[in-house]
């Protein structure tokens, strides 16, 4: 038998709290991008564009990471809300019978 | 003697390089560091906030979901900080070494000049000092004829003897030969005291661009060691049963991928994690599964990405370089095969995780296992786990093997664990 507790709100709240990462890192994962070079005519400018590489690989993962996980608690306090409501309203159609 | 013709090549370079392009780098990878540590703080936080707001099945995932994700944020911002504090001292050190490499140069070819004129004089006074003692030989020679050496001024012609009798004139000719040899040997012996003191200029500030040069290379070859010890591991995407995938700038869907996450970001396609979520998550737990369809119609092009990134063959996501699975305390176990002394006590995993063991196995090539029992954390599941046993008062023992019953719902305990 499962049970669960939710507050959609707060579900909904904390979704919106990460929405802001994606596009920061995004930011970042550019600013990195732009650094491609910096080290060129040194014995180091392989292992430097191979981190900004490594970085340019990575750094989209985080993007999605944020967003999916912000948009998954949206997701779920939509879902939860929605099942309140059909639950809330199978009720009352069940009450006016 | 002396030596051959300088080349007037200072013989050393000074090193390459921008500085200040690596110290930008260094910045940027600061600024970058803050953020994901930022991230990493609001992520933990708003899994704080529900803690006691929303409790079940698909509450366990996200929390176990969000440690993993702050885990790696967290990681990610001490690699960036790794990253730009070497990079800083990188572009502070080459920095240093180019402007005493520049200093060096400079001054080695202004020595260097200084050693060509002085190497060019002491030619000059050599020859004036050749030409002087033989002149010196000629009017101090004997008479050819007579075989008499040249007269001394006659006495007769009083004290100071009579200028131009033929011994005064002759007297007068060797003094000035000799006037002439003292004073070549003079410049013969000034023109050797400079090209020396050049010489020796050249030859220290050669060392010197060439130290220069070595410190740099070496301050290079430092930052390379750093640099390649960097290595990001990506945060798990929620909705992936299968592990991330591989994002590589290469594949042709790359930036429809960064512009998905730039309008998920800015607010365009708020509904495309949402999505996501509830292909894959929520009724993965079995708790609101009905509610799906209420959500299902959110933004095409969601659905747009999660296609492209679950089934499209070219990104490979089920052959994902960067798989991984979650380990979940109680749950996820180590396993190996190793040596088990006696006293054996505890399990240490990846990332530093550890576990309490099954049993107490002693011996030769034993299977040890244990379940975790630290901080949620995660293997590449595409790698062997290496886990180190350890053993109370004695030295690890390595046990090698794969991390097993690993992230039941969330990443993909059945892709990733079973490789």
């Amino acid at each position: 038998m499962s049970h669960f507790e939710v507050t959609p709100g707060s579900v909904g709240d904390a979704g919106s709290r990460l929405q802001g990462i994606a596009g920061q890192v995004l930011s970042a994962h550019g600013a990195i991008a732009g650094c491609s070079g910096a080290a060129a005519g040194t014995p180091g400018a392989d292992a430097f564009d191979g981190l900004m590489g490594h970085w340019a690989a990575v750094l989209p993962h985080f993007a999605l990471s944020g967003a999916a996980l912000s948009g998954a608690l949206g997701g779920a306090a939509s879902s939860y809300s929605a099942t309140d409501v059909g639950i809330a309203v199978a009720a009352d159609g069940g009450g006016k019978r | 003697m002396i030596p051959e013709a300088p080349s007037g090549d200072v013989g050393f370079d000074v090193a390459g390089g921008d500085p200040d392009g690596i110290s930008a780098a260094a910045a940027i990878h600061s600024d970058a560091a803050d953020m994901l540590q930022m991230h990493a703080a609001v992520v933990a936080g708003a899994a704080s906030s529900l803690d006691s707001a929303w409790q079940g099945q698909a509450a366990g995932s996200y929390q176990q979901l969000s440690q993993v994700v702050h885990s790696r944020f967290d990681l990610a911002s001490d690699g960036a900080r790794t990253a730009a504090a070497g990079l800083q001292q990188w572009a502070d050190e080459l920095s240093r070494c180019q402007h005493a490499g520049k200093v060096a140069m400079r001054e080695c070819e202004d020595w260097l000049k200084q050693q060509q004129h002085w190497y060019y004089q002491l030619q000059d006074a050599e020859r004036e000092l050749t030409n002087a003692q033989s002149q010196l030989a000629a009017v101090t020679a004997p008479n050819p004829f007579t075989g008499t050496p040249p007269s001394a001024p006659s006495s007769s012609a009083g004290p100071f003897g009579n200028p131009l009798s033929p011994g005064s004139l002759s007297a007068g000719a060797i003094a000035s030969a000799k006037s002439a040899v003292a004073d070549a040997q003079h410049d013969v012996a000034v023109a050797k005291a400079k090209l020396k003191e050049a010489t020796e200029q050249v030859l220290e500030w050669q060392a010197k661009g060439r130290r220069a040069w070595d410190e740099a290379m070496d301050a290079a070859e430092t930052a390379t060691g750093m640099l390649n010890g960097i290595r990001v591991t990506p945060p798990p995407v929620a909705g992936f049963s299968r592990g991330e995938p591989t994002i590589r700038p290469s594949e042709p869907w790359y930036d429809h991928v960064l512009d998905i996450a730039g309008d998920v970001a800015g607010g365009v396609a708020a509904v495309a994690g949402v999505t996501t979520a509830l292909t894959f998550w929520v009724p993965g737990v079995g708790e609101v599964a009905a509610a799906t369809a209420g959500a299902a119609g959110g933004a095409q092009a969601s659905i747009d990405w999660i296609k492209v990134l679950a089934h499209d063959p070219n990104a490979s996501v089920g052959d994902s370089a960067i798989d991984t699975v979650l380990a979940v305390p109680g749950v996820a176990e180590i396993k190996g095969i190793g040596d088990a002394p006696e006293g054996l006590a505890s399990l240490k995993g990846p990332e530093g995780l550890t576990g309490a063991l099954k049993d107490h196995p002693v011996g030769l090539s034993k299977a040890v296992s244990g379940t975790l029992d630290g901080s949620v954390g995660s293997y590449g599941a595409g790698t062997t786990a290496k886990s180190t046993a350890q053993t109370l008062g004695s030295d690890p023992v390595e046990v090698h093997g794969a991390p097993a019953k690993a992230s039941p719902v969330l990443a993909g305990a059945g892709g990733g664990a079973g490789r």
